[in-house]
């Protein structure tokens, strides 16, 4: 990759990687580890909102490839002292509200096709959570759209508001008060759609 | 409800999400130790984003899904990609309507008006001094009726007003 002359940054695994301003100005020049790299930092953060806002696991693969995809179409115009990650996520986005109308036009319901990939558990245990992610998702599927996305990217995913905002291109502001009214718009049809009677308050979810 | 109570409730959400710190989030644990229903609808907000964010914990993506991912990008890139565009019934048709109502416009404001024409036979059409004929364009002459003075009229006629 020729990184004698770049910024480099720990990865606390001994491994040391370019920082992803030099990451982005290698893959301008068409670099082929770097874009892979990149693809490496990025693309966890950007399955998991896509896996929690479609519920599809393959679905979500292909809003991951999409997105990269149109990065690397448009990396000229990034600047590369900001990264990618806000450009990512608002693609990502983007991408994942279009395919959420198009499932709306055509009336299909959301397929709930995910998968479990968490430690060993016992078949009771995944059974369990597996209804339990089922039920989140249904109650997820039926907040509007705004709420749904700054939920799953505050809450799940944990970014900040200011990431929230970025990839939903409003300002903090509505970021913090859509995060807000999410909460509480889920909280209301977890409990009309029986969350509370089938994972009573108190037990460990 | 009163109104600390509607005060308290609208933070519930931060509070059980870890937003709110300091002197406020005291403020509204030390309420809800006195309060039971505020106590019991915090309960609730953060059973029900507790079990939101666990469905977060179950979603691994290693080096391996991300190698993959990086598989199909490259692919995608090297036959130069690009999405299909989506079929969207509702622009295309307002995108012709709008289209339909240009073409009415233009054709509305090239068409003659309907005065432009007899506006330009009727200067044409102007009998020179003596002529009894008006010529047309289309080379049509047209006989001109004569105007009768009150002089010429060979009849006149007495009325009398007012006596039926």
């Amino acid at each position: 990759m020729g990184s004698e002359n770049l910024n480099v940054a720990g990865t606390g695994t001994g491994e040391r990687i370019p920082d992803e301003e030099s990451l982005i100005r290698l893959c301008r020049v068409g670099d082929e580890a770097a874009r892979e790299e990149l693809v490496h930092v990025h693309s966890g953060r950007v399955f998991r909102i896509a896996f929690h806002l479609l519920g599809d696991y393959e679905a979500a693969l292909d809003v991951v490839q999409d997105s990269f995809v149109r990065l690397f179409q448009a990396i000229s115009r990034i600047d590369p002292k900001r990264g990618a990650s806000a450009w990512l996520n608002r693609v990502a986005v983007n991408l994942v509200i279009d395919r959420l109308r198009k499932k709306q036009r055509n009336g299909a319901e959301v397929a709930l096709r995910g998968e479990t990939r968490g430690p060993d558990r016992e078949p009771s245990e995944i059974a369990e959570r597996e209804s339990l992610k089922r039920d989140v998702w249904k109650a997820l599927g039926v907040l509007p759209e705004k709420y749904r996305v700054a939920l799953v990217m505050r809450e799940i995913e944990g970014m900040p508001s200011k990431e929230v905002a970025k990839a939903m291109g409003c300002n903090e502001a509505t970021a913090r008060w859509r995060v807000h009214k999410a909460r509480r718009l889920f909280k209301e049809v977890w409990e009309r759609e029986g969350g509370f009677d089938r994972y009573p308050i108190g037990e460990e979810t | 409800m009163n109104v600390r109570c509607w005060i308290v409730r609208r933070r519930l959400d931060s509070l059980a999400s870890g937003e709110l710190r300091g002197r406020r989030a005291e403020s509204i644990r030390r309420h809800l130790k006195v309060c039971s229903s505020c106590a019991e609808e915090f309960d609730r907000i953060s059973s029900a984003l507790n079990a939101l964010r666990s469905v977060g914990q179950d979603v691994k993506w290693g080096r391996a899904a991300s190698s993959e991912s990086w598989h199909g990008i490259r692919e995608r890139l090297a036959v130069g990609w690009h999405e299909q565009p989506a079929f969207r019934p509702l622009p295309l048709a307002a995108a012709a309507f709008g289209t339909i109502l240009i073409v009415i416009g233009i054709l509305v404001v090239i068409s003659p008006g309907e005065e432009s024409g007899p506006e330009v036979a009727h200067e044409t059409a102007k009998p020179l001094p003596g002529e009894t004929f008006v010529a047309l364009p289309e080379g049509i002459r047209v006989p001109v009726m004569q105007e009768y003075t009150l002089e010429a009229v060979p009849v006149s006629y007495e009325v009398e007003w007012g006596r039926f």
